[in-house]
This record gives C-alpha cells, structure tokens and sequence, in this order.
C-alpha cells in the first residue's frame, strides 16, 4: 500500500487550488493527486478551442511542469473506484490502496443526460464536458454537417458556436423558455440569442428532443411539440451535477453535492472537498447551491488546500462570474442578474441598436448582480461592489452610463485604501 | 514589495502616465510612433480617469490574491515569485474572465485590435530590471504616483 500525507482525487482547478493553498503552509509533505484522465491538468473552458484544432498541451494552463514544481506525486490515467473513509484507504481501478492523512475530493461534475428514445447505439451522439468528449467530436467532425444541440446554456451554446463556426448546421434545442437562464436576465437572453442567431444558430425554446431516429446513423431528432429536425449528429449539454459516484455507501454526506462546512471540510474529519462536486455558498444570497464554476473551483481549492495544511480559513463564498467568451459582442454578468422576488430591484439601460446594454440588480441599496453587453471595461468594479457590499443607492444611475466603470464612482475613503496602503486581497472572501 | 503608490489630491490630469505606459510597452519605445504608427491608442495598462477637480491614475494593485488569475482560464496570469502578477498576451484566449474578475477594473479587454486578449499594468517589469521606477511613475510631473511601499508597509518600517 502506497501512503501519502495529502491525496487529492481530481487533478483539476480545484486540484490546483488545493495545492498552492497546501504549500503556502506545508512546504514539505508528501501529496498525491489522482486523476483517471491522462493529460493531468487541463482547462476545460478552453475545449471548445480544442475542437478547432488547438493542441491539447495547449490546454495545460499552469504547464507541464507544475505538479513537479510544486514537488506533487501524480497518479494519472487511474480511477479511484474506492473509499474506506474509516481506515482512510482509497483502491483504484487496479486494486493498488492508498492510504492518507487529509483527503480532498475534487472530482468534478459528470455531465447530465436526460433519457432520450433512440440514443443508444447511435455513433454520432455526445456530451462535452470532458477532454474525452472533446477529442471523440474533433474527430467526427468530418463525419456530420449538421449538429443539434440540447440545452442552451453555458456548454451547449459554446458548442453550438463551435461547430456553427466549422461550418456545420446547428440547431439548438432548449427546455426553457430563454438561452443562458443562469447568467442571463430575459433582456439580455434576447440579445444573446439574437447575436447567436445572426451568425446562422436556429433555437427552439420551450421544447425537447424526444426521439433520435435513425439506425447506426442518426437521421434526425423529433421533438415535444412534434416538430422533425435532420440532422446526423446529436450533443447533449445540459450542464453537469455534482459527482457522488465515489461516496456512494460512505459516511460522506453527500445530497446533490457534496456537504461542506465553512472550511471546505465534509461532515468526515479529514475529508475535504471543492469545485464542481460540492455544494458551495453563494455570497449573493447567502444559499448553498452547485455553483460549477472555474474561479470558484480554484479559490475553494485553494481554502480548503490552505486548512488541510493546519490554517483555519474559513470560505467565505462566492459570486458567480460569468463571460460569455465565445461571442463577438463582449456579455459579462455576475451574481443574480434575474430577482427572485419583488424585494429586489432592477435597474437598465439598452440602446436601441443593441449593442449596449446593462442591468443592475440591487437590495437594499446593494449591489447584487449585473449584466452588460458591449461596454465590458472596468466591470470588475461592479464585481467589486458586490464583494464589498457598498451602498451604491447615490450612484447606481451613474454606474448605467456607457462609459467605462471606473474607481471614480466609488466612496473616496474606499478608493484610497487602494490606492495607497496595505494589500487588502489575500483570500478571506 | 513596492507598488505603485496613487495620490490622488496630486493628479492634474495631464495623461503623460498614460502616453509614457504605451510607449514604453511599444515595439518603437516612441510616444507618438507608438500611437500613430503601431495603432496603440487606448491600449494603456495606467488610466486616468476625471471629474473634475478630481482625477487620478489608475492600474493594477498587485494583489496578493488576484482575483484575475482565480478567473484566468488559460493560465496567461500568473504571480511571479517577485509578486507581480503578470499577463502573458500571447497564451490569453480572450475569455474576459479576468475583466469581470478583477475589483479595481485594473486588467482590459483589447476590443479594438484585432487581437482578441486582454492586457493589464506588469510593472513595467523590463525597467525594472535595469533599475528604473516604472514609466508612469517617471512621467508623472506632480507625484501622483509613487513607486513605494504601500503607506502602511512604511508606517510598520518606522514603527
Ligand atoms: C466545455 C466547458 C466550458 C466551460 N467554460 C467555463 C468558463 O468559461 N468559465 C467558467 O468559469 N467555467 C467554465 N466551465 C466550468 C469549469 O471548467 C469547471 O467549473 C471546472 O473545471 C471545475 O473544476 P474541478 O476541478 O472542480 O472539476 P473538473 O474540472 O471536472 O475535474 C475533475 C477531476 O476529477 C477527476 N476525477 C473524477 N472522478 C475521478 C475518479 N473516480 N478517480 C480519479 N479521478 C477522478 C477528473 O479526471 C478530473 O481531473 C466550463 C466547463 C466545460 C465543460
Ligand atoms: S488585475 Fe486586478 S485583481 Fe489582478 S492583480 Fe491587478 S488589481 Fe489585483
Ligand atoms: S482574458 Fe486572457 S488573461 Fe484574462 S482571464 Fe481570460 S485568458 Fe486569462
């Protein structure tokens, strides 16, 4: 049996997070990261360049060298297929036990995919979440010119961008009644779609594919309201779920994500988590949800890193960040960009050409979330707004102006901190 | 480490903190070269910004936890050992994570160029390393900024 002071199951961001956060304290111990991919570390926000054509080393955003660096034990290509969280001895795919002091499980989301009639057997059907996924349609890529897409968030309008800029046909079919409903408020879903729409991508809303017809080779899929569209290839990119395969039959908690406390740490001593897996809190509105997103799989990362290391900091949330990075005209939003209920209220302009567009959502005075289109520089300061939880009440009209955000409209005592004394950033939020 | 220090009471707006940060970071090293010739307007990593009488420069702080690299996708940022936190243009995707990400909107999305990347202030890192003060910090006629520890590494410093 193989021991190791620290083992991280997962080889991603919140991986990476963890291990700076661990070697900010523990320059010494052993720490072994296991991933059952075999390109260890890789960005998955960047594989829709990796179907253009990228390279995949490409991909390795911290580069080749980093486990080695940061003196890091990798274990890659090999799946962990169990826990004794008891005993704390994970087994891997080839029976070979490894023992740890501190555990953190970073093992992602797994791709969420509906029951469709028709889709097993069919060569041309996909999910995109992972570098596998990635590689299996780079290369059907010859083999369809028409492609439909199934879910109109994140991932599925990435991909339907991607393949409708290789030239295939891209239809893109959504349960909802608007594209980017996470992201999005219903005004600038429009503007998305209508952007989308105006480089060739046909949507339906308010539908589902039903049936995948065809043999080997799909001919097409028909959907809910009866309607048949052709097609020869089919992805599916609902967004992910948090992954319980690994916990399944232990003691970890786990209830549509994995159960943390403030310090990243599971109902089980030692046993940690962060990213896509777990259910983190959101600083917007105080809830716990599966927030699967990159810069907060790293800072969780690196919060827990940090307390497995013996620190105690405790992760005091975070705030959805979003870009729509595929896109010609720039959309950027965080936090909630559509209220809840009527406490909240909404504040927007939009030019008439639609090539400017941003909404404020605010309680009490305080920002909680925005969006803007076109005008992206500077947002950051809105992101910073909400962090902070300024009152904004005098100045939320000016901050609708199509100039840039600037530092200009935030309370001077606030500004000059910045400007002028002590680093205020290292992680506490 | 020392950062570039913003006094605001002393800035008059003149933008040679700006004109002096596209040169610098231009193939020509040429104020009006870089301009004209190599299509640089508006690509400052220092901004003024004005309502007057107040006006002030501003750039990247530095952060000890910078909240652009959290969002940087393609690893393009990244905290030297000497603190800076710089942005390498050619692995940049253009995700604009680190526009939405960074508090100070200090790191900028290049729309204009044909390029699509993001750039931010890199401490004039080159000058540096040949023992000169950032070029900003040089340029500026009022001091306006300062290349120095921050007010309260000092205050510790003469404690
Ligand atoms: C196509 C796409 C585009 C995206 N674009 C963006 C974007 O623009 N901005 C953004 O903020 N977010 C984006 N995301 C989301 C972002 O990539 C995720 O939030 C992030 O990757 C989560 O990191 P993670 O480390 O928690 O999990 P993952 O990146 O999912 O990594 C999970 C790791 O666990 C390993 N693993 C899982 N189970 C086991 C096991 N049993 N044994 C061994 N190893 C295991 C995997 O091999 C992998 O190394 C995108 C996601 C996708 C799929
Ligand atoms: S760009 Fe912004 S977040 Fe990044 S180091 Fe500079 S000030 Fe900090
Ligand atoms: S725009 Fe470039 S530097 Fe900024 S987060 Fe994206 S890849 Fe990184």
């Amino acid at each position: 049996m193989s021991k190791s002071e620290y083992v991280i199951v997962g080889s991603n961001v919140a991986a990476v997070g963890a291990i700076d956060g661990i070697r900010k304290h523990d320059k010494k111990s052993s720490i072994l990261t296991i991933s059952f991919e075999s390109l260890g570390s890789y960005s998955k926000a960047m594989l829709a360049e990796y179907i253009e054509g990228a390279n995949a080393q490409w991909l390795e955003f911290r580069g080749k060298d980093y486990f080695k660096k940061m003196g890091v034990d990798c274990l890659f290509g090999r799946k962990v297929t169990g826990l004794d969280s008891d005993k704390s001895i994970l087994t891997t795919d080839n029976g070979e036990e490894i023992s740890y002091k501190k555990l953190l499980l970073g093992v992602g989301g797994v791709p969420f995919k509906p029951v469709i009639k028709g889709a097993e057997g069919k060569e041309l059907v996909f999910t995109f979440t992972d570098l596998l996924d990635a590689e299996k349609i780079r290369e059907a890529l010859p083999r369809f010119n028409s492609a439909v897409v199934i879910g109109a968030g994140f991932t599925g309008t990435e991909i339907a961008y991607t393949l409708n800029k290789l030239n295939k046909k891209v239809t893109v079919v959504e349960l909802g009644d608007r594209v980017l409903v996470k992201a999005l408020d219903p005004r600038s879903s429009e503007i998305a779609q209508s952007l989308m729409h105006g480089e060739g991508i046909e949507f339906y809303l308010n539908d589902t594919v039903e049936e995948i017809s065809g043999n080997k080779e799909i001919t097409g899929v028909s959907l809910k309201s009866g309607k048949v569209i052709p097609c020869q290839a089919v992805i599916t990119a609902i967004g992910v779920i948090p992954n319980g395969e690994l916990i399944k039959n232990t003691p970890v908690k786990f209830d549509r994500g994995l159960d943390v406390d403030d310090y990243m740490c599971t109902n089980v001593p030692n046993v940690y988590g962060a990213g896509d897996v777990v259910k983190a809190l959101d600083i917007t509105d105080g809830l716990k949800r599966s927030l699967p997103l990159w810069p907060l799989a790293f800072q969780q990362g690196l919060v827990a890193g940090k307390n497995m290391a013996g620190g105690r900091y405790p992760y005091a949330g975070g705030l959805p960040i979003n870009s729509l990075k595929f896109l010609k005209v720039p959309i950027l939003s965080a936090g909630i960009t559509t209220p809840p209920d009527a406490s909240y209220e909404v504040i927007y302009v939009s030019d008439p050409k639609g090539t400017f567009y941003r909404s404020l959502v605010l309680k009490e005075g305080r920002l909680k979330g925005f969006v803007t289109i076109g005008e992206i520089d500077g947002a950051g300061v809105l992101t910073g707004l909400i962090r902070n939880k300024i009152d904004i009440s005098g100045i939320k009209t000016k901050l609708l102006n199509k100039k840039k955000v600037g530092l200009m409209q935030m309370p001077r005592e606030w500004r000059n901190r910045i400007f002028t004394r002590r680093d205020e950033t290292d992680y506490h939020d | 480490m020392k950062k570039v220090i913003i006094i605001e009471d002393y800035c008059i707006a003149c933008y040679n903190c700006e004109v002096a940060c596209v040169a610098t970071h231009s193939r020509s090293q040429d104020p009006v070269k870089s301009y004209k010739r190599e299509g640089l307007r508006g690509k400052t990593n220092a901004v003024v910004e004005v309502e007057s009488p107040l006006a002030f420069s501003s750039m990247c702080r530095h952060c000890k936890h910078p909240w652009c690299m959290d969002a940087c996708i393609s690893g393009a940022i990244q905290r030297l050992d000497n603190g800076i936190v710089y942005l390498d243009e050619e692995r940049c995707v253009g995700c604009w994570g680190c526009v939405v990400g960074c508090p100070y909107g200090a790191a900028h999305p290049n729309l204009a160029g044909k390029d699509k990347h993001a750039f931010k202030c890199d401490l004039c890192i080159k000058r540096l390393d040949a023992g000169l003060n950032p070029a900003c910090v040089e340029a500026c006629p009022n001091n306006a900024l300062l290349y120095d520890e921050t007010i309260e590494e000092r205050e510790e410093v003469h404690k």
